[in-house]
């Protein structure tokens, strides 16, 4: 599971999920590769929201 | 480095947590364990062969680093290790039961981070499940 925001401070993080996320896709392994918004900056107030929305998805 | 801190096999600690809740693998922490990288193009003061004589011994595992990662943590990675880091480490337990989940600190940041930023608060909701 690989999240990141499309956000402040988050542009060469994009890159990386990029290049991260074509590994398992190779391998046929099912990971969740997920991009957020442009309003969605690498600080605290999305790492709020992103932990109890992904917490919840692993647990379901 | 998990692996080299407490001479156990992390991915074995892994797939007994997500299979049967617990885990059967004790962590000692013997070592102090610590990460250095290089990368390709900076002129550095050692050079490769200059790092390996001057620590060796504490070395455990030096090798390329995938391009993927060396954005993050550059081309070339030393891991090493000692019994003595000569500074405690913190860690900080929230709740009794449920799923484990283990949070690590930014770069710089401190183990209260976490919790002084609304982290752990955020997740209170998660209740029935954590």
């Amino acid at each position: 599971m690989v999240i990141v925001g499309r956000g402040a401070w988050e542009e060469p993080l994009i890159e990386d999920t990029r290049a991260l996320e074509r590994i398992p896709a190779a391998k046929e392994i099912p990971a969740i590769v997920d991009y957020w918004g442009h309003d969605v900056d690498h600080d605290w107030p999305w790492g709020r929201r992103m932990l109890p929305h992904y917490l919840e998805r692993l647990g379901a | 480095m998990f692996n080299h801190a407490n001479d156990i096999d992390f991915y074995r600690t892994w797939v007994e947590v997500l299979t049967g809740g617990r885990t059967t693998v004790a962590t000692t922490r013997r070592y102090c364990c610590l990460y250095a990288g290089r990368k390709t193009g900076r002129t550095y003061r050692l050079t490769h062969e200059e790092v390996l004589a001057r620590f060796g011994h504490l070395i455990v595992q030096h090798e390329r680093i995938d391009e993927v990662f060396s954005p993050a943590i550059s081309n070339y990675g030393y891991v090493m290790r000692h019994p003595a880091l000569g500074q405690e480490m913190t860690l900080r337990v929230y709740g009794h039961d449920g799923r484990p989940v283990v949070a690590f600190p930014t770069m710089n940041g401190r183990y209260w981070d976490f919790e002084g930023f609304g982290m752990v608060d955020a997740c209170a909701g998660l209740g029935s499940w954590l």
